[in-house]
């Protein structure tokens, strides 16, 4: 048989050229199906195998030259500018105090014009007129409806006023998918929150009067502070014109070790993370190892906590240099990484993440909701205060499906985190007391499952227990939150969450079974 | 019996592949030795006339044998430049053989050495896959050079800078095209380009078709690379905000450019011999795309096209039927790629930039044919239910086929579990497998 069919085959040795072009026509035309397949064959294959990092082949020369120092050259024009114009409105403040002849209206604008000239000299896109008129209209917007809601109504404007912004975020968030809006929502996020501020101080009486146009107008675009923050209240805003604040070396000192912070943390998340990472993943070729993948959720957590010290840190040095304090203390501190990146517990990091957005949230959202309880369910109270909070955390980030299900998760963890943490104080009230004031009254902070005696090894132990896990939790967490670009908008849910369930959603079940222990305690 | 016929035709066929050899070293300083540089992927491998020195001795004095003048003269005024060669080279070849593992042609390699070329005798001819073999080695080296210019290998290229802002004019472009801030090193996709078009097209200087056509195939090859980059962005600002943003540019991966040439293979235009030697001058302005490009010819000669103008003009061309050329930098010239192919239908248009163009049909590629490098579809494996070119039915060309089974072992049903381990069973079933008789 075998020798049959091998001449069949090789019968036409003669005449080569017969079959050599003896074109199939369905050789070429077949081309559509398989082309579909192929497609689906390799869409399934990239999602699987994760493209290698920008940065992981360089040795650490090669980092230097080409990241470090020009990703510090091109953020260092808008901060340097910006630093520049702080240093410049403050100058201007301690001479027209001085002169005490300049009318203070002048003032308010000329921290207004420090506080946008450097988004207009470092405008991206080409179109100056559109990103001002954003950045302009939006404090008129909420001007004019904070006015009207004064007026027309009495004693619910400030919620009023609240619910309209709030939804104009949302709009904005859902209705315009452009870089645009990526470029100015922090800016009109700040601006919000500063609008509702005033309402609510307004109404409460801390704030005697409706500050005037050009008040209104330096507030809410002051200098340094228009693009990343920190939130400044209204009496922080104004100590800056009013009181001297005092300049030593010390403080220029901080001062610049903060800026060295700063741009510290921004190399860190732009490349020096992944590469760190890219080099141990390299190493090891298991890819599906629990190591490899808790590292790179780390990983994708930690660029994004860097890349939020560096805007906490640049913030806190420019809110210092304008000189805009609080009566207690003379300078805003936003962040403190060592709390987050050692979380004993998540509620610190919820509260020093950010603190003077915590500061609002807590004084405008929490106390203002709790004010409005029934005062016999104290703890159903609670519980629907904290839920508005994180509720109106998301709806300033214009309920954005990524940030809105970190805040969410977040809420829950920290509940949940709480309620162990208070069963057990309770249960073993010899060993662990739940709160233990700290010794410095004056901050009237708390450090959480404090002990009588400090030396107790089950104290260390449970203590780091949550530590270790609360940061499994935030790697978790922070993993979801992408800072590249094209990726923020146009996924799928399913895009979006993938990080989550490649790890099949681990955390929230950890979350899950210690609810349920919180339970049986 | 089986056993002796298969000796049989071996010594037969190396016989031929001797003689065919022989007689072509002897013209090998003649029209192909511009793709002898493709050897250089193998380079590194033990073969029989350099003796088995490790390192990189080796691999230069082999490989520069294999080399034109030129070309020996680029890598040295590059040091660090032939590894990337080397490393785009076996890239192109793993990917033409990823494209082509289910086709009767399955993009084999012989032994460099025995033919001094890399891809086999099918590159003497004008087909289909000789354009697809082209147009992906020279996409492999653009791709490789700039990736090792970002990565600081090569020592002559300095990072690229010209993507930093830019003047006012790139302001008013296309919507979407975005300026940036970055001073730092994108993947130097301008070095890698220029350089590929002084390296790859080196050997074809003369003036007949098939030297156009490889010239247009390299060409497509690096226009793929060129216009696929990619921009990379980090946001920096309150809460996910972007306020501070942060780009650089990046290369596509490779098995993205081997797609849109594999569908450029499929969708190849043949093109032939014209009136003034198979090449026209563009005159006629009946041709929206010849108008372009006109227009394009007008501008100063001096300017360096942008990367944003290259990518804006594509997409007017809609991909397909694109005329404009980038110029400048090239070895030989500026006329050398200035020429426009003629369709063999004169009823369709005339390949664009991106596109492949062939000279003459394939063969069937069914039966081993030793004068053209075609091993046959002989012992290949195929697919027993599939309809397409990897089914049975085609691939081994009515000839039919055998069945055999054999016992594969897996790792399959890999699951997370609680906490925290992967685990992997390991499935082991038989597998039916057909190879074409």
């Amino acid at each position: 048989m075998d020798r049959q069919q091998f001449p069949l085959s090789y019968g036409g040795d003669n005449d080569i050229g017969d079959y050599l072009y003896n074109f199939p026509a369905d050789y070429y035309e077949l081309y559509d199906d398989q082309l579909e397949d192929e497609n689906q064959y390799y869409q399934s294959n990239t999602e699987t195998h994760d493209e290698p990092s920008f940065w992981s082949n360089l040795t650490f020369h090669q980092l230097c030259t080409q990241c470090v120092v020009p990703a510090v050259g091109s953020t260092g024009n808008l901060l340097g500018t910006t630093l520049i114009l702080c240093v410049f409105f403050r100058l201007f403040i301690v001479i027209c105090n001085k002169i005490k002849i300049v009318p203070e209206a002048i003032l308010h604008t000329v921290c207004a014009i420090c506080g946008i000239l450097p988004l207009i000299i470092f405008h991206e896109d080409g179109d100056v007129y559109q990103l001002l008129l954003q950045i302009i209209l939006y404090p008129m917007f909420c001007y004019i409806v904070s006015i009207i809601c004064i007026l027309t109504l009495k004693h619910h404007s400030s919620i009023v006023f609240s619910i309209i912004i709030l939804f104009t975020l949302f709009y904005r968030e859902c209705f315009t998918n452009d870089s645009k809006w990526q470029k100015t929502k922090s800016a009109h996020m700040l601006m919000s929150m500063k609008a509702m501020a005033i309402l609510f101080d307004i109404q409460s009486n801390k704030l005697r009067k409706f500050p005037s146009v050009p008040q209104y107008t330096g507030y809410m675009m002051c200098a340094g502070t228009v693009y990343l923050g920190p939130f400044l209240t209204f009496q922080e805003y104004s100590n800056a014109f009013l009181f001297s604040v005092n300049w030593n070396k010390t403080k220029v000192c901080h001062l610049i070790w903060k800026i060295i912070i700063s741009l510290l943390c921004f190399v860190l998340s732009i490349c020096v993370v992944d590469w760190l990472f890219s080099q141990h993943l390299s190493t090891n070729n298991k890819s599906n190892s629990i190591i490899n993948i808790f590292l790179t959720m780390y990983k994708q957590a930690l660029e994004f906590r860097t890349g939020h010290y560096f805007v906490a840190y640049a913030s806190t040095v420019f809110a210092t240099v304008c000189g805009y304090h609080s009566e207690y203390n003379s300078e805003i501190l936003v962040t403190r990484p060592l709390i987050m990146e050692w979380p004993r517990s998540l509620l610190h990091v919820v509260v020093h993440w950010n603190a003077p957005m915590h500061y609002w949230l807590k004084k405008y959202v929490f106390e203002e909701v709790l004010k409005y309880g029934n005062k016999n369910k104290k703890h159903r109270n609670r519980f629907i205060a904290v839920g508005t909070t994180y509720l109106v955390s998301s709806l300033l980030h214009g309920l954005e499906r990524r940030l809105s299900a970190v805040l969410l998760s977040l809420a829950a963890y920290t509940y949940v985190e709480h309620q162990i943490r208070t069963k057990l104080a309770s249960r073993f009230p010899n060993t662990f007391s739940y709160y233990a004031k700290n010794k410095d009254s004056r901050h009237n902070s708390k450090t959480y499952l404090g002990s009588p005696n400090q030396n107790n090894w089950l104290f260390w132990s449970i203590n780091l227990m949550f530590t270790i896990l609360n940061i499994i939790h935030l790697a978790y967490l922070g993993s979801i939150v992408d800072m590249s670009v094209d990726n923020s908008h146009n996924t799928t849910y399913q895009e979006s969450f993938a990080p989550w369930s490649r790890v099949s959603y681990f955390s929230h079940f950890i979350t899950l079974v210690m609810f349920f222990i919180s339970f049986i305690l | 019996m089986k056993a002796t016929i298969i000796i049989k035709t071996i010594v037969l066929m190396t016989l031929v592949v001797d003689e065919i050899s022989r007689a072509y070293a002897k013209h090998r300083e003649g029209k192909y030795k511009g793709t002898h540089w493709w050897g250089i992927a193998k380079a590194g491998e033990p073969n029989n006339l350099a003796p088995m020195t490790p390192g990189l001795m080796l691999m230069d004095t082999t490989s520069l044998t294999l080399l034109r003048n030129k070309q020996r003269r680029m890598i040295r005024e590059h040091p660090g430049v032939l590894q990337a060669i080397s490393r785009g080279v076996n890239m192109a070849l793993q990917e033409c053989q990823h494209q082509f593992r289910n086709r009767r042609w399955n993009c084999s390699t012989k032994n460099f050495l025995t033919g001094k070329n890399l891809f086999g005798k099918i590159v003497d001819r004008g087909f289909r896959e000789t354009a697809f073999i082209y147009a992906i080695t020279s996409a492999g080296v653009t791709h490789a050079v700039s990736r090792a210019c970002a990565e600081g290998v090569i020592e002559t290229c300095t990072c690229d800078t010209t993507h930093q802002r830019r003047g006012p004019y790139i302001q008013n472009s296309v919507p979407g095209v975005k300026d940036w801030e970055w001073g730092g090193c994108s993947d130097n996709i301008d070095f890698g380009y220029k350089f590929a078009r002084m390296f790859v097209d080196t050997g074809e200087r003369g003036r007949s078709l098939r030297e156009k056509m490889n010239l247009h195939n390299n060409e497509a090859g690096r226009m793929h690379v060129q216009s696929e980059m990619k921009q990379e962005c980090k946001c920096h600002g309150m809460s996910g905000s972007c306020t501070v943003k942060t780009c650089w540019m990046r290369l596509p991966i490779f098995r993205s450019i081997g797609d849109n040439l594999k569908d450029r293979f499929d969708g190849a235009s043949r093109v032939m011999v014209g009136n003034a030697g198979g090449l026209r001058r563009l005159r006629s302005k009946d041709n929206a795309q010849n108008k372009h490009y006109e227009q394009q010819q007008s501008q100063d000669p001096q300017q360096q096209p942008q990367l944003e103008q290259q990518q804006q003009q594509q997409q007017q061309n809609g991909g397909g039927g694109g005329g404009g050329r980038r110029r400048g930098g090239g070895g030989g010239g500026r006329n050398r790629y200035n020429f426009q192919l003629k369709p063999y239908n004169p009823e369709l248009k005339a390949p664009g930039t991106k596109d492949l163009v062939y000279l003459e049909p394939s063969p069937g590629f069914c039966e081993p044919n030793p004068r053209l490098g075609i091993l046959g579809t002989h012992g290949r494996a195929c697919n027993e239910s599939s309809i397409g070119v990897d089914g049975c039915d085609l691939m081994c060309c009515g000839r039919g086929y055998k069945t055999h089974q054999a016992l594969v072992s897996e790792r399959c049903n890999c699951t997370f579990l609680w906490c925290c381990e992967v685990k992997c069973s390991v499935c082991q079933y038989r597998k039916t497998i057909n190879t074409c008789l």
